[in-house]
């Protein structure tokens, strides 16, 4: 037996590693400084003491009740209008997918402010909706819809319900067709195929735009700010407060760091279930 | 009591006869299956062989459900299937991908037509273990269809087929993905079990060793149309058409104007006159016709040592290419004119000649065949 020539390596590092340093270094730069920046800010400005301000705030602890209560409504949503948009766009005919993926990334790639402030004059007293029912002698009153939960919920879904569309899209054209056609052939009608094959073989798609939705609306701010209630805060809106109007930055780095924590906790309770990588979409192979 | 009701005793079947009558499948002014009509009998293998594009796999789509003929109708027992809706079938399928339930452990798979078809629950269990044994893969039952090898999988795959004992059993390339070794392995298993479950059972292939080996009939398709359908010695010995001669196996045809010598029928073959073999169906007067020969009925001999006698034909020509394959070799001779020919012969003989040279090829009278014009 001969050993195989050892690879050609100089200082331990190969090529590969070289030609991602710049990236990693990007990374790291970009992502990861802020993040233990805001944490030595949490834990010294002035002490670590912010935290049990953080904590015992009745405002940041009702905001997180509220933030969640909304994340969960938003997530909803989001599943429950994007199935069978994603079913459309995975099945439909070709005129109709053109039609519905056009829809879906312009809607994408349009700015969040833009969208949010969409809705307000879709929904102020004398927004479009109001105006409407107004002159067509509806109602005599504007209905109230600004600066509620539903407006909040509502701005909220059509700003991230491309995220569940996309996913549950990829997923729904993953399926093979022939395993459709072989439930059928094995006596499946078309409402068995769906709720025994097709379901079940798109929630991993769900799981992962759900929780995707879920993280991103944990920490949304312009939109409640805009469409929500004063008297309701939301979590980002609590630490922008700290910060920008109390001046308790290290108050509202612990904040973020609190946020932070939960959204890991999230991520790795629910990460169990699914498998991390295909939230993240990554992907180790079909097989 | 509905046609549902299952006899559970063991998973024999009455396999359905099948007619096809006048399908034809039209994309626009193309048709893709043209006016195909077989009588298939109740238990028999019948293979649709065809290159891709020759409408076999249409055809299959069109026998489970999943395409409407344009028209044309299917019967299964006399029952017209036209407005029968895939999962009213009664159809066993396996595809050429398995189409496992990647969400369902084996089990899960085979019980899924057991349940679909409304088979009482106490009566699963054994039905499953029978079918898993059937295609033996007892002990795979908890397994996930990724843990499978490709093999098992497809045997996963018509153990699920077969489980609800269906009246028909369509298969769509079942061993095309799978290697050479596990496909002839698996050619013998199914064919066996179709057999003895006395199965009807329509298979689509494109391999033509396939389609020989396990079918009772083979249904020929060349551009939407039925080509030949006959048992498997009848289109490889006697090929109705140039098509089927030319897709079945390797085969040498010789064209020409066929003339009439004191009785008997002759065509020019490189500048020889050869006499056409007896045949049922005389030549048309002035009209071209064609033989055809298999390269194994050929003789190569040394220039001026091939065997003669009345009932041989011999023509000249020079060895263009030897191929060696092991037991057999095969010679490409260019002959004086005309286009070279295939001869298939012992190994042996690349011992006594040699790229280049000079040989005499003849063969028997009888092993020609007439060909019909198509």
């Amino acid at each position: 037996m001969t050993t195989p020539p050892a690879p050609r390596r100089r200082f331990g590092v190969d090529f590969a590693t070289v030609l991602a340093s710049p990236a990693v270094l990007f990374g790291v730069a970009v992502f990861l400084v802020p993040v233990i920046v805001i944490l030595v800010r949490s834990l010294t400005d002035p002490s670590p003491a912010t935290y049990a301000d953080a904590v015992t705030s009745d405002i940041f602890l009702r905001s997180i009740w509220t933030t969640f209560r909304m994340a969960v409504c938003v997530t909803a949503v989001c599943l429950l209008v994007s199935y069978p948009y994603a079913w459309a766009l995975a099945r439909g005919p070709k005129a109709v997918r053109i039609v519905l993926l056009g829809a879906v990334l312009l809607s994408f790639w349009t700015s969040t402010l833009v969208r949010t402030y969409a809705w307000q004059i879709l929904l102020n007293n004398t927004g479009v909706i109001n105006s409407f029912l107004i002159d067509s002698g509806l109602i005599s009153d504007p209905l109230p819809l600004i600066r509620t939960d539903f407006a909040v919920y509502v701005g909220m879904a059509h700003i991230l319900a491309p995220f569940t569309i996309l996913t549950l899209y990829t997923q729904l054209t993953s399926i093979k067709p022939e395993v459709e056609q072989a439930a059928a052939s094995l006596g499946a009608s078309p409402t068995s195929v769906f709720w025994r094959i097709t379901l079940p073989l798109s929630l991993p798609g769900a799981a992962a735009g759900g929780v995707l939705v879920f993280i991103l609306s944990l920490g949304f701010y312009i939109t409640p700010e805009v469409l929500g209630n004063s008297r309701e805060l939301y979590l980002g809106s609590v630490i922008v407060q700290q910060i920008q109007v109390l001046l308790n930055s290290g108050t509202g780095a612990a904040m973020s760091i609190v946020l932070l924590v939960m959204v890991v906790a999230v991520l790795l309770l629910v990460g169990r279930f699914v498998g991390l990588g295909r939230i993240l979409g990554i992907r180790r192979g079909d097989r | 009591m509905t046609a549902l009701q299952h006899d559970v005793a063991d998973l024999t079947t009455a396999g359905a006869a099948v007619s096809i009558r006048g399908v034809s499948k039209y994309y626009g002014s193309f048709a893709a299956v043209d006016d195909v009509s077989l009588e298939i009998e109740p238990g028999s293998f019948v293979t649709l062989l065809g290159a891709s594009g020759s409408g076999k796999t249409t055809l299959l789509r069109i026998l489970a459900g999943f395409l409407d003929a344009s028209s044309g109708a299917i019967e299964l027992d006399g029952r017209d299937l036209t407005r029968v809706p895939v999962h009213k079938r009664e159809i066993g399928m396996v595809f050429q991908n398995y189409a496992l339930f990647p969400h369902m452990t084996v089990q899960k798979n085979v019980e899924f037509p057991l349940a679909r078809r409304r088979v009482p629950r106490a009566d699963r269990p054994r039905l499953i273990a029978e079918a898993l044994e059937a295609v033996e893969l007892t002990g795979f039952e908890r397994r996930m269809p990724t843990e499978l090898s490709g093999g098992q999988q497809q045997r996963v795959a018509l153990a699920r087929a077969i489980v609800a004992k269906p009246r028909l059993l369509l298969m769509d390339e079942p061993l095309g993905a799978l290697d050479r070794r596990l496909r002839e392995a698996l050619q013998v298993q199914i064919r066996q079990l179709s057999h003895e479950l006395g199965l009807t059972v329509i298979n689509v292939t494109h391999d033509q060793e396939e389609a020989l080996t396990m079918s009772d009939r083979i249904a020929l398709l060349a551009g939407g149309r039925l080509v030949q359908y006959g048992t498997p010695y009848e289109l490889y010995a006697r090929p109705g058409s140039e098509v089927a001669a030319r897709f079945l196996g390797e085969s040498n045809i010789f064209s020409g104007v066929p003339r009439q010598r004191a009785g008997l029928w002759e065509i020019d073959v490189a500048g020889e006159s050869v006499r056409l073999p007896d045949s049922s169906t005389d030549p048309v007067p002035g009209e071209q016709a064609s033989v055809f020969i298999r390269p194994h009925r050929m003789h190569v001999a040394p220039a001026g040592s091939a065997p003669a006698g009345e009932d041989r034909c011999t023509v000249t020509g020079r060895v263009a290419a030897a191929i060696y394959a092991g037991d057999s070799c095969k010679l490409h001779v260019e002959l004086e004119q005309g286009d070279p020919v295939v001869v298939r012969a012992d190994s042996e003989l690349l011992q006594t000649v040699a790229t280049g040279d000079r040989v005499e090829v003849s063969w028997r009278r009888t092993d020609a065949l007439l060909l019909a014009r198509s």
